[in-house]
């Protein structure tokens, strides 16, 4: 093993060019005009769709994918899991540590850090293990983002992420998809058949303007 | 004639061809698409390339600092200088664990390496589970793109497999209908799975992090379910920053698809900060090991023409617009990686084996373009045919006429006789011998008809009877003086 290493890097070190002159610094890539327009955009382009809804009473703003409530009767007739604290889990195995497939699992609810307007992607950090698991074995997927939650590029995300710290961390955008099939492109390859991106603001035309400085 | 022979084959079907060709296109045509909403593209191309030439430089370092950030985080990192070594490092975690049953994520590395097989007949079970390389796992064929390895396949073939495989209905050729046959069947194996074995896109030398992308989330479930995580990672895959990802991430996806990023863009920090974060919670004890990969990637940073190929984060892009890569297939080139960057990456790997791929090339040039990290594709394949001829591995067939070709060129009067001997002849002989005489050439086309005078007679009467020309013809070519 140490043989292995020891040659390898040996080799590396033998065989190097000559360490180039650095590179200057990328500059920041020009903001677009209407940062949420834009971010819209990408997200849709991803087969997501992206809603803005006020802080408060936010939940009757958004168009769930499933039920909320349990239904007249009081039974369950979806099951979710929820990293909000206003929105109980429920069902589909999440009120089992133990079960880990979360089979039949509806929706899945995760509370986001921010989103990238270049692209569409919204930055996670799973509270658990188990977290991750239901946010790839639900049917659906919503990303609640809060407050002033954009950045407009990933040079700009980077900046907010401590990789050193992280155990594990994803930008997700968009459902699960493939189009390997003749480039036909299916939703939900194996994981979320669709994903919606919810932004609690109540000044997004405040947001937009510190995007653009 | 390895790579003409069967891309005779695949072209024998046009309609496929044709299909082909214009499916990759329409890829190529997505990635200009998502490019041209990117202001700053080509100052991101220089950005990748400065990373990338960093990196070459400093690999030893890096990969040390990799492996002691990652190890303080609680993975464990193993070293392989071969494909051997690295099939060895995998069967060894596995066979401990006593695990038989194995999910893996899109890996061209341990393609390379032959891990599949390998673990078949150490009896363990490997899925691959990206749809188009699960499709080809069931065909029991190689992937023939990197990024869509089912791409040669029309949608009635993946039905006809899934009927044979997977007890789909007759005559299925639905992709919604296939595609959720064969997510119910993995996510089975998903859950059934002991181990997941992944590759990566980039290793981030200051923190000790994976980064792995996918748009389908099976990188993600085959980590997430199952307790053990193995990353099989290429000596090229190490950039030295955090601040460095951004750069190859904004160039990947839209390289690759057209894609403003994948739909999961994972980063792997190692088990320990994961529970740490997760706090008392965490069930079992996750694992993460990381094979570092060498198996010819070090002795090609040994030849300066054409260690930039070490550069590659294979997007796919150069396959896409290859002329010849769309109209041939993936499987014309009968190696791991196909297209401009196989053709370069291949015979370094084995000259012999492929020595016909840098001719699979036009010297077109659209490759070295589109490549995000500004790899001299073109060059590199030209500069691999001088390689090729002048260690004799071309074919004799072609060692005789080259040989004729120089030897002729070299005597210009030879060549006028030659010229002229042959001008005669294509106006004396027969239209149907003089095209045999052209083949291949005229295989496909009329020979155009030859000119009555060699090209040398008309600049000597153009010299003495022309006065000076204007400047330049369209074309650039400077006029006689």
């Amino acid at each position: 093993m140490t043989a292995a290493r020891d040659t390898i890097l040996a080799a590396l070190a033998a065989r190097r060019p000559a360490a180039p002159a650095r590179g200057r610094p990328l500059a920041a890539p020009p903001v677009p005009s209407d940062p949420i327009a834009c971010l819209r955009d990408r997200v849709e382009a991803a087969g997501g769709s992206l809603v803005v809804v006020p802080p408060d009473d936010w939940i009757a703003h958004v168009a769930w994918p499933v039920a909320l409530d349990a239904d007249a009767h009081g039974r369950d007739s979806t099951s979710l899991y929820s990293a909000l604290p206003g929105i109980p889990s429920r069902g589909g195995g999440t009120a089992d540590p133990t079960r880990d497939d979360f089979a039949g699992l509806d929706l899945c609810i995760l509370r986001g850090a921010f989103a990238v307007v270049e692209n569409g992607a919204v930055w996670h950090v799973p509270a658990s293990a188990r977290e991750r698991r239901a946010a790839l074995l639900a049917e659906h997927l919503v990303v609640v983002l809060e407050g002033d939650a954009l950045v407009a590029d990933l040079h700009a995300a980077y900046e907010r992420i401590d990789l050193d710290a992280l155990g594990f961390g994803w930008f997700l955008c968009g459902p699960s998809k493939t189009a390997d099939i003749e480039q036909a492109l299916v939703l939900g390859a194996h994981g979320p058949r669709s994903m919606q991106l919810v932004w609690r603001c109540d000044d997004p035309a405040g947001t937009a303007r510190r995007l653009r400085g | 004639m390895g790579h003409v022979s069967r891309a005779r084959d695949f072209v024998a079907d046009a309609e496929r061809t044709t299909w082909h060709d214009a499916a990759l296109w329409f890829v190529r045509a997505k990635r200009d698409a998502a490019v041209d909403l990117v202001p700053d593209w080509e100052r991101l191309r220089d950005a990748a390339a400065a990373i990338k030439r960093e990196a070459l430089a400093r690999l030893p370092e890096l990969w040390l600092e990799f492996e002691s950030k990652a190890t303080r985080a609680g993975a464990v990192v193993h070293w392989a200088r071969d494909a051997a070594e690295a099939n060895a490092v995998v069967t060894r975690l596995l066979r401990e664990r006593g695990i038989t049953r194995v999910v893996k994520s899109k890996s061209m590395l341990t393609e390379e390496c032959g891990l599949n097989p390998w673990l078949a007949r150490h009896g363990i079970e490997v899925v691959d589970t990206d749809l188009g390389e699960r499709i080809v796992q069931l065909r029991d064929e190689p992937p023939s793109h990197i990024v869509m390895p089912a791409i040669h396949l029309r949608r009635s073939e993946v039905g006809e497999t899934f009927t044979r495989t997977l007890g789909a209905p007759e005559g299925l050729s639905d992709p919604d209908a296939l595609a959720a046959l064969a997510r119910r069947d993995l996510r089975a194996r998903f859950l059934a799975a002991q181990a997941g074995i992944t590759g990566a896109n980039f290793a981030v030398a200051e923190t000790g992090s994976l980064v792995v992308v996918s748009n389908e989330g099976n990188v993600d479930l085959g980590t997430a379910l199952p307790p053990l995580h193995i990353a099989c990672v290429g000596l090229e895959k190490i950039v030295p920053a955090k601040r460095d990802l951004p750069v190859f991430l904004r160039l990947l996806a839209r390289s690759a698809t057209g894609q403003a990023i994948t739909a999961y863009t994972s980063h792997f920090g190692g088990p320990l900060r994961t529970a740490a974060a997760e706090g008392a919670g965490a069930k079992t004890q996750r694992q993460l090991h990381v094979v570092i990969v060498d198996n010819g990637r070090s002795r090609l940073l040994g030849q300066p023409a054409f260690r930039e190929a070490l550069a590659c984060i294979r997007c796919g892009a150069c396959l896409n617009t290859c002329p010849v890569y769309r109209r041939s297939g993936g499987h014309s080139y009968a190696s791991v990686i196909p297209g401009p960057i196989g053709s370069v990456l291949e015979p370094a790997r084995d000259a012999r084996a492929h020595a016909e791929l840098p001719h699979a090339c036009t010297l077109c040039g659209s490759c070295s373009e589109i490549c995000p990290v500004q790899i001299p594709l073109d060059r590199q394949l030209l500069a691999w045919r001088g390689v090729l001829a002048s260690s004799g591995l071309h074919p004799r067939r072609r060692r005789l006429a080259l040989g004729f070709a120089a030897a002729l060129l070299a005597r210009p009067r030879l060549a006028a006789l030659a010229g002229g001997l042959g001008r005669r002849l294509a106006r004396v002989l027969p239209p149907a011998v003089v095209a045999r005489l052209a083949r291949p050439w005229t295989r496909e086309r009329a020979l155009p008809p030859l000119p009555a005078a060699s090209f040398r007679t008309l600049y000597r009467a153009r010299r003495s009877t022309a006065r000076p020309a204007p400047a330049t013809s369209a074309r650039g070519e400077a006029a006689p003086r």
